[in-house]
């Protein structure tokens, strides 16, 4: 059922239907799915969970880039969470909300009687303390939060059970927003955010003296590990339908097939990030393996910058389309990914539902039409094969992280037949991020890079859509392309309504589509697979350790 | 691994006591089968290295079948995580592992007998700020320094040689300045000085020839501790991706779950291979040091015999 | 001891301090030109906007020149403060401390056991010279000395998957598990990692106690031992190991570089959050903090090691410093 509330009609159907659910659930129940069938579950039990890679450094929400979202998700409620089934905004610690006519004000009513894990109220009151706090300190303490209070002025209580945001203008992701806004205690973070907020991130968060964070989503972490583990048990005083397992533990380890190897000896009853080379033999040793469309890209990036200081035949969308035609998608897809990949069109992945644009079509691999695109320009080859464009031969250098260089192969073997040369330079993430960017940010330098960080955080476009904006140049602007027109649209979108925002969304994802800032070389799956010991889990196009959902784990029993 | 026979303290300081042999690399040879056995698998390694363009079956940036393919006939040690052929890139991983073992150690003989000529030679304020120099590097960890250096330049074949070669010199440094020191008080170096000859001539034609054997022992041991480093460091990612290294190889089989996959093919043979060539490297290294050290050949205590004893035979290894 | 070793360990102990102080100073210099800002690369995620760029920049002085930054840490430095790591922004001295306490016990294990077998080997086959039994234990350790660590690992991770945890450092799913439950569990978990560490670092020590043990066993007093008519093991025991053990003890206080080279690649098989994690992480995060000061750590640890064994000789050979 809709429940974006952007006109006065929808917000009335939404309220009444809504109540109903509510009335139906006995209150406070939150979640819209199917209630477990009645005796055939068993209850309680711990899951254990191998995820590869990514230490968590810290719980601190305010603090660091690394993989700690998944872990706050679960312990911080929303107002609202994204349903996996509908893949839109249904309430959650919000029971319902309306909006003001000018799309301005959105009023959330909250679940009443709720407590934090440590038996304190959960109210209103901490969801307008967390996002005012993250308003005030934007600029400084907060400022890693600053992109979901975007144009947000205040938040105000009029009662205990009601939270209203007040924003400067329209925006269009506010449930996206809010999504991403988990509430923190306000008992426990309100002595921090004095002065100029540096308590904030000082707070280290963690379990102690055998007392868990306070939480207020289903689970509650109980015990941290610094890049070593995370331990998660049920919340009792969780406001909404109660999980089903005890708990589950996440474990990082920094070898697939240590992890692969503790999976298969029962040290751990499911593992997150699958490489996809270790399926087969976890699918003959019987484990489930779900290999499901993910978040995830694998790009090839071409400098589009105006700066850009040689080579500049390679700012010719011409010059491009004949390039992406040597690409052996396919090839990449079953090389690296062992066929757990599927060829690449638009910058929002296929998981992302509505917003990734149906239209666009995959550029088949096709090097004769690649060798005519190139003849047409008059770029003839030279005596070592080697195409020669406005005077000097088409030989290139890929900025290429260490883990690429089998995509790297094939993308050169391409080239290859089509008189283009292309050399390696190998560079770890950060510095090829700094090589890309060169020095006072112009992007003069660099031709291409090979890159696998592309991807999607959330499940709201705005992220992958913002990257090749101006306004981050420098910041994460991988690309060097900066067009004022697709900024003015990605301003647009912002504060569009929805069915006009996904026609804005599409008409965005379109003009990368043919300006090739990325050309998108695959989408690569999300992996995971677990013991037949447990079943109902609900991975996202991120893993069993997510962050886009967090009913992950709500309905994970034992077989 | 020499890291033990780098110090300062010991090894150095012995061998510098012992007066160099006649012809120590033939009476090794024939009295140490390790040391042959040693020399024969270097031998081997080189040769591969050296017609590897001749007798590679198959590309080493062509697939030539699917991902881990078992061995089969046609390719007797499988494919690799890109479907590539094992046997060949074992073929060319001998020729780039040996050439950044050699041209690391070659980096690392330049400095550290420059640096130990120079110090031992002339003495005084050179060698005791030189002296300094090498302790400084002597106390720095050299792996996670070669981490640093290698994150700071792009990871090159060129760049890794670089980083291990001018991170491995100080045990050359010392041993060499500790011999000159030695040979320069030595009564024909002191008459052939007295007799006008220049420093250029008294350290070409009496010093290096002189301590030569130890170099040698010195050498191969370089090798092998550069190839184990470039080992380190593509396992840890920051080699050259390129490159068909064996490091490189042992690497894409960690990161892609060959262990799991149960393709034992793309782990066990360049495992098996490095190991191989540092026993080499080491053996004879060790047989070169032990020959130069006449103690080492007597026993006092040996339990067969109570006798003045040669240097018996030795097993090779498996 | 005279004079004249006195002034040798204070000369000792100076030069430890300006290696350190060199040390300080390069690895300053040297993380700064590192390639990839630790800012932009806090910067470059989801949620970055100029204003976090800027924020992050000010907190942490990299908006200052490179001068009044490397005065301010040295200045902190004396203060005993090593600064906060860019990655948790958490003191660099409590991420080091956790870090530490994660690789001492394993590596310390690793170690105890790497020497005891060392010396073991070393001197069976020093003693056993020529005999059946030397060439197979010389044999296996030039193997196991050939051997690169991570591959030792990869092995053993294999052999004993499903006997012993395959990673970290102790299982997190124990809940309400008693003290000595737990003391076991992390036990299990050092078994593999320490075993490694144990089997790459033996053969450095027995070949070292072998040649040290085989002069010994070369000097005259040895014949004129064994010419009073001494019993050949008594004579081992209490004339050749103990001579033999100086240059041992020395040794493997020198080995410090090869320790620390075999846990950086044991922590990465294993999965283990110790300081070789640490290091490598920072690299990749170009946390400078953390890497100062791991590195302030190691360095600081080898010139003790150093120290100690100068001390040691001073002390036991009178020739030394005079």
């Amino acid at each position: 059922m809709g429940r974006r509330a952007s006109t006065r009609g929808r917000v009335l159907v939404a309220a009444i239907s809504l109540a109903l659910v509510a009335v139906a659930c006995g209150g406070g129940k939150s979640t819209a799915k199917k209630a477990t069938p009645d005796g055939t579950v068993k209850q309680g039990g711990v899951v254990k969970v191998g995820i590869s890679g990514a230490p968590f450094a810290s719980l601190n929400k305010f603090i660091g880039p690394i993989g700690i979202y998944p872990a706050l998700i679960q312990i911080y409620p929303a107002l609202v969470q994204l349903d996996p089934k509908s893949l839109d905004y249904r309430p959650d610690f919000a029971s319902r909300w309306e909006t003001s006519a000018d799309g301005t004000t959105w009023t959330f009513h909250t679940v009443p009687g709720a407590k934090w894990s440590d038996g304190q109220p959960l109210t209103a009151e901490d969801a307008a303390f967390t996002f005012n706090m993250i308003v005030q300190f934007q600029k400084s303490a907060t400022a890693n939060y600053a992109f979901a209070v975007a144009k947000l002025q205040t938040a105000d209580t009029p009662d205990p059970n009601t939270v209203v945001l007040h924003y400067g203008s329209p925006v269009s992701n506010v449930l996206a927003q809010v999504q991403t806004l988990g509430i923190l205690p306000k008992h426990v973070w309100e002595p921090l955010a004095m002065g100029d907020g540096a308590a904030i991130k000082a707070f280290p968060n963690v379990p102690e003296n055998g007392q868990p964070v306070v939480s207020g989503g289903p689970f509650m972490i109980t015990d941290f590990k610094k890049d070593d583990s995370l331990l998660f048990l049920r919340n009792p005083n969780y406001y909404g339908q109660k999980a089903l397992i005890d708990g589950f533990g996440v474990k990082s380890y920094s070898n697939q097939d240590a992890m692969v190897s503790a999976l298969k000896s029962g040290e751990i009853d499911a593992i997150s990030g699958v490489a996809p080379t270790a399926v087969d033999s976890l699918k003959s040793a019987g484990f489930t393996v779900s290999a499901i469309p993910g978040f995830f890209r694998s790009d090839l990036i071409v400098n589009s910058s105006q700066n850009k200081a040689k080579n500049r035949e390679l700012l010719d969308p011409k010059v491009r389309e004949a390039l992406e035609y040597a690409i052996d998608r396919k090839e990449i897809a079953q090389v690296v990914s062992l066929g757990f990949a599927q060829p690449g069109d638009s910058i929002i992945t296929p998981p992302s539902g509505k917003w990734h644009n149906p239209n666009l079509k995959v550029a088949g691999f096709d090097v004769t039409k690649a060798n005519q695109l190139l003849d047409d320009l008059g770029y003839r080859r030279g005596a070592d094969g080697i195409r020669v464009a406005d005077g000097h031969p088409m030989s290139y250098e890929v900025i290429l992280q260490p883990t690429l260089d089998r995509a790297f192969q094939i993308i050169q073997a391409g080239f290859d037949k089509l008189g283009v040369k292309v050399t390696p330079r190998a560079l770890d993430g950060a510095a090829a991020f700094q090589a890309q960017k060169g020095p006072d940010n112009k992007y003069a330098d660099f031709d291409f890079a090979l890159s696998a960080g592309g991807g999607t955080p959330q499940f709201d476009p705005d992220f992958p859509l913002s990257t090749p904006t101006c306004r981050v140049l420098g910041i994460y602007n991988t690309t060097g392309y900066c067009n004022p027109e697709y900024d003015k649209l990605y301003q647009q979108q912002s504060a569009l309504p929805e069915t006009q925002r996904l026609q804005a969304v599409y008409q965005m994802e379109e003009m990368l589509y043919n300006a090739r800032p990325v050309i998108v070389l695959t989408y690569n799956n999300a992996i995971d697979a677990w013991s037949n010991k447990w079943t109902g889990f609900v991975p996202s196009g991120r893993g069993l350790f997510g962050q886009i959902w967090i009913d992950t784990f709500l309905q994970a029993h034992q077989s | 691994m020499t890291d033990l026979l780098q110090s300062p303290g010991l090894t150095a300081d012995d061998l510098l006591q012992a007066p160099p042999g006649r012809h120590p690399l033939r009476r090794i040879v024939r009295r140490r089968p390790s040391a042959a056995f040693g020399a024969l698998l270097l031998l081997l390694f080189v040769m591969l290295a050296v017609l590897a363009p001749l007798i590679t079956p198959h590309g080493v940036n062509h697939r030539v079948g699917g991902v881990y393919e078992a061995p089969s006939r046609r390719h007797w040690l499988g494919l690799d995580d890109a479907g590539i052929d094992v046997v060949s890139l074992l073929i060319e991983g001998s020729r780039i592992s040996l050439l950044i073992g050699v041209a690391a150690m070659t980096v690392s003989m330049v400095v550290g007998g420059g640096v130990g000529l120079l110090a031992g030679y002339f003495g005084g304020a050179a060698d005791a700020v030189l002296m300094r120099v090498t302790d400084y590097f002597l106390v720095v960890p050299a792996l996670p320094l070669m981490i640093v250096i290698a994150a700071i330049w792009k990871p090159s074949t060129a760049h890794i040689v670089l980083v291990i070669g001018l991170l491995l010199w100080t045990w050359t440094a010392r041993i060499i300045r500790a011999q000159v020191k030695s040979v320069r008080e030595r009564v024909y170096v002191k008459r052939a000085r007295a007799m006008g000859a220049g420093h250029g001539r008294i350290i070409f034609r009496h010093v290096l020839p002189q301590i030569a054997p130890l170099l040698s022992a010195n050498v191969v041991l370089t090798v092998a501790y550069a190839i184990f480093y470039e080992t380190a460091l593509s396992f840890l990612g920051l080699g050259d991706p390129t490159s068909s290294s064996w490091g490189t190889m042992l690497r894409h089989a960690f990161e892609r779950t060959a262990i799991s996959s149960g393709a034992w093919w793309a782990v066990v043979p360049p495992g098996v291979c490095i190991s191989l060539v540092v026993m080499g490297c080491y053996l004879v290294g060790q047989a070169i040091e032990d020959g130069l050290n006449p103690r080492l050949r007597i026993s006092h205590l040996s339990p067969r015999s109570f006798r003045l004893k040669e240097l018996p035979a030795e097993r090779p290894g498996p | 001891m005279g004079r004249g070793s006195g002034d040798y360990i204070v000369k000792r102990v100076a030069f430890g301090l300006v290696t350190v102080f060199v040390a300080v100073t390069v690895n300053f210099v040297l993380f700064r030109a590192l390639p990839g800002t630790a800012v932009s690369n806090l910067s470059q995620v989801p949620r970055a906007s100029p204003e976090l760029k800027a924020a992050l920049e000010k907190e942490f002085g990299l908006d200052r020149p490179k001068w009044q930054q490397y005065g301010l840490y040295l200045d902190q430095l004396v203060h005993g403060n090593l600064g906060i790591s860019y990655d948790n922004q958490r003191p660099v001295s409590e991420n080091l401390t956790g870090a530490v306490r994660n690789t001492v016990p394993m590596a310390a294990l690793g170690l105890v056991v790497a020497i005891a077998l060392g010396i073991l080997v070393g001197t069976l086959s020093a003693w056993r010279r020529g005999t059946r039994l030397e060439h197979l234990s010389s044999a296996i350790t030039v193997t196991l000395f050939s051997v690169p660590a991570q591959w030792v690992g990869l092995i053993l991770l294999i052999v004993f998957a499903g006997v012993l945890p395959s990673g970290g450092i102790r299982s997190p799913f124990l809940i309400g598990a008693t003290s000595w439950g737990r003391l076991t569990d992390e036990f299990r978990h050092m078994v593999l990692p320490s075993l490694t560490l144990a089997l790459t670092l033996y053969g450095g020590y027995a070949l070292v106690v072998r040649s040290a043990l085989l002069e010994t066993l070369g000097e005259d007093y040895m014949l004129t031992a064994r010419a009073k008519g001494l019993p050949p093991r008594t004579i081992l025991r209490t004339h050749a190991l103990r001579n033999a053990m100086l240059p041992t003890i020395t040794m493997i206080a020198l080995s410090a570089g090869r320790i620390v080279t075999g846990y950086i690649l044991v922590e990465t098989v294993f999965s283990w959050p110790g300081v070789g994690r640490a290091i490598y992480q920072a690299v990749l995060q170009r946390d400078y903090p953390m890497l100062q000061g791991a590195f302030l750590l190691l360095t600081v640890t080898v010139v003790l090691c150093n120290l100690a064994a100068d001390v040691a000789y001073a002390r036991l050979d009178p020739r030394v410093g005079g």
